[in-house]
């Protein structure tokens, strides 16, 4: 095994954590208003995590190349504009599963574009990261929202309306669950969930880095 | 008249009605990080009013050239996007050279205090309502105050959660998520049947 | 120095008395309730409330396994079972019920560690819920003086309620005697004002609930509702059918007072029960729902602390006498501890607990 493959490696399992026990969701808290609002079926929660794939990996590639070099004004600017034109090739690989996704997804998609991550994320942390690893770690938090993702948006849409993925499954009993406010408590039932596993295998507790040099 | 009853009747319906956290869920990651630091709260109320006030003024005579088009879903949300950056170029020179002290204060987070979800919610919602631009004000300005009410609320309420015996695994994010979620569940009170799309 | 102050959560015991007895007299007089409501409508309302207090139990023995909570069993849930199908119609579906109580539980008290520490009223968040969920069910009313079945669809009779008729604004077709007597259409519990309110004048005179939060609620309640009536004719009529419809005195009496949720000191009772007073006119006044006290009790419960503070800040001007200034002086250079020790907050017990454990 090589110096490169054991560096690219060890990178490889320090993001793997952003799966499931440093969740960007329910561990860190950072996109909680759009799955809680916008993430109402399955189709939301695919389309919510394809954009938000395409939109965080070449930010933080973006900024872990050319980040340090420019002045900070220009840098926001340029990591916004990154993000908001990554919009359109999610737009269309998400018409291609489905031809109305997009639009009962609402608003909620195109705000992925200027949440924590491409704004805080990219100026404070990519930038001193190789790009493998800031490649690793975009990949790994929009894996690990995908997987929060979808799982609230097949329950909610099982639960709301009895089917999954537009296919009827049995008679819809609770439509309560598509309000926001059910978002919240069920991400928050989700997050107490990851911290009993955590109990289990007693992991030591993640804490979120929050004085202003390493903010996540 | 009629003009200033219907600024304040749009200001009070995106304030308790919408609020942008309880009923809209717009920047509640931001939300958060606001209520570990009090003192910031006004600052940055006030800077997202600022925020959303210009980027709606000028936005508005710029998203009818984007809304008809059959890509608007990308569009909208894109000039918006466009639009803040200009405000955030404009609010970094305007801070830098007239208010040396609070570009101090903010710090490296002044792109975080322009471009964040609750602010480019607040311009989008009204702009896919098709407010006029009395209306788009008003909803922005009662979208901010709203903001800072509500980071007052949870705030108080989390500091209480303090003398709560929470179980192990509640402790931390998830708690903080249930109280948000019963708190939305009481301004749902005042909507009742009509939910918001 | 050994303390003989007690430090633990509310509900605080006054008497010689403990918490065991003030449950047990809160459910003895939830009783008679049930027995109007028995026969007003038959059978199913006591399997209502059975399935409820069940289902409640169940939930939350369920909730200390999953969290490993090692408190002792207590009445509390007893009484949210009992509650909650008070608040709705008769012949609501049991799932309704079932569910509303997998909210009060399993939601509101158990993440918050049990009972004492619960920020919401349990059975005001489980009823606000299902009313979101199923508004066209929760709020039609059968029309009483019908025995309902037991199981299966109700074939019942359905009736305007008084509540709907001001929502719609609409003078309610209702004697003022029928609406003191409960034989109007209504939540099954809280129509029948007289035997609500002799229930509560029995907790009143046992000590169990605090007189000033009701009669501070009920009193600005009347006023604003005499002043600003939502339908015409005279304000009298307008204040009893906005006082004797929906869940006011029911609520006012059974769900504001709970120890838990509501302000400690006196001072903070009387500004709770105003501002409830006032936020509860304003939702029924403006909101969509036709009977906002619920969601209105959720917002005041989070403000609860807020009455605490500002009762805490007038105590110490009170007892300094050195005017606002100087307390507010002293105030800043205070550390959090100092201050837990006015609040009567028990955080000391906890610590100790802590110790114990180590």
């Amino acid at each position: 095994m090589s110096e490169k493959t054991k560096k690219l490696s060890a990178e490889i399992k320090d993001s793997l954590g952003y799966l499931f026990f440093k969740n960007p969701v329910l561990v860190c808290g950072l996109v909680i208003g759009q799955l809680a609002a916008g993430c109402t079926n399955l189709q939301n929660g695919a389309a919510l995590s394809i954009t938000y794939l395409f939109i965080v990996v070449p930010v933080l590639v973006f900024a872990s190349v050319i980040g340090k070099r420019l002045p900070e004004i220009i840098k926001t600017v340029s990591y916004m504009l990154v993000s908001a034109a990554m919009l359109i090739p999610a737009y269309y690989i998400c018409g291609g599963f489905s031809a109305t996704i997009f639009d009962s997804a609402g608003i909620y998609p195109a705000l992925l574009a200027v949440s924590t991550v491409p704004v805080v994320y990219s100026n404070k942390f990519a930038e001193k990261q190789t790009v493998s690893k800031a490649f690793f770690n975009g990949v790994f938090l929009a894996l690990g929202f995908a997987l929060t993702a979808l799982i609230l948006g097949g329950a909610r849409e099982f639960f709301g309306s009895g089917s999954l993925w537009g296919y009827k499954l049995s008679e819809g009993s609770f439509p309560a669950v598509k309000l926001p406010f059910w978002g919240f408590i069920l991400l928050g039932f989700m997050a107490a969930g990851i911290n009993a596993v955590r109990d289990i295998f007693k992991k030591p507790e993640y804490i979120v880095p929050q004085n202003e040099e390493e903010r996540v | 008249m009629t003009y200033v009853a219907q600024f304040f009747s749009m200001m009070l319906t995106a304030l308790f009605i919408e609020n942008i956290i309880f009923t809209r869920a717009l920047g509640t990651s931001w939300m958060f990080y606001l209520i570990k630091r009090p003192k910031e709260i006004v600052r940055y109320t006030l800077m997202l009013m600022a925020v959303i006030t210009l980027s709606g003024a000028i936005g508005y005579p710029l998203r009818g050239y984007v809304y008809d088009s059959e890509y608007r879903h990308i569009l909208v949300p894109m000039m918006y996007i466009a639009v803040m950056t200009v405000v955030y170029i404009v609010v970094y020179i305007f801070v830098k050279k007239v208010l040396p002290n609070q570009f101090e204060h903010f710090g490296m987070n002044l792109g975080t205090a322009v471009f964040n979800c609750a602010a480019l919610g607040s311009v989008l919602v009204p702009a896919g309502e098709r407010l006029d631009l009395i209306s788009t004000l008003g909803y922005g300005i009662g979208m901010s105050l709203g903001f800072g009410l509500a980071v007052v609320i949870v705030g108080y309420g989390l500091s209480r959660l303090e003398y709560c015996r929470v179980p192990k695994i509640f402790k931390g994010v998830p708690i903080a998520l249930i109280y948000l979620g019963l708190l939305s569940l009481a301004f749902y009170g005042l909507i009742g049947h009509q939910l918001p799309t | 120095m050994k303390e003989k102050l007690m430090f633990q959560n509310a509900p605080h015991v006054r008497q010689s008395e403990s918490v065991a007895t003030m449950m047990g007299d809160f459910v003895i007089a939830l009783l008679p309730i049930y027995l109007m409501c028995f026969f007003y409508y038959g059978a199913r309302s006591l399997v209502l409330g059975l399935c409820g207090v069940f289902f409640c139990v169940l939930f939350s023995l369920i909730g200390k396994i999953v969290v490993k909570e090692r408190a002792k069993f207590d009445l509390t849930p007893v009484i949210t079972g009992l509650i909650i199908p008070l608040l709705m119609p008769a012949d609501i579906p049991y799932y309704i019920v079932i569910s509303a109580c997998a909210v009060a539980i399993l939601v509101v008290k158990v993440p918050f560690g049990g009972t004492g520490n619960n920020l919401f009223n349990p059975a005001a968040v489980g009823f606000a819920s299902v009313a979101l969920c199923w508004p066209e069910v929760v709020f039609r009313y059968p029309a009483p003086m019908q025995v309902i079945e037991i199981f299966g669809e109700s074939t019942a009779k359905i009736a305007n309620s008084p509540a709907y008729s001001l929502a719609i604004g609409a003078v309610p077709d209702y004697e003022v005697l029928d609406m003191l007597l409960g034989s109007v259409p209504g939540p099954m519990g809280a129509t029948n004002i007289f035997v609500v309110a002799a229930c509560g004048i029995f907790l009143m005179v046992r000590k169990t609930i605090n007189w000033i939060t009701p009669v501070s609620f009920l009193v600005p309640y009347t006023l604003l509702s005499a002043f600003f009536p939502r339908i015409g004719g005279s304000p009298f009529d307008a204040l009893c059918y906005e006082l004797f419809s929906g869940t006011i005195i029911f609520g006012a009496l059974f769900m504001l007072t709970e120890p838990v949720t509501s302000p400690k000191r006196d001072f903070g009772k009387f500004l709770a029960g105003l501002s409830s007073a006032i936020v509860v006119f304003l939702f029924r006044y403006f909101g969509g729902l036709e009977m906002g006290f619920a969601n209105a009790l959720i917002l005041m419960n989070v403000f609860s602390p807020v009455f605490d503070d500002v009762c805490e800040e007038f105590l110490k001007v009170y007892r300094h006498k050195d005017g606002i200034v100087a307390s507010f002086k002293k105030d800043k250079k205070q550390k959090p501890e100092e201050t837990v020790e006015v609040n009567l907050i028990e955080e000391k017990i906890e610590t100790k607990e802590e110790e114990a454990v180590k």
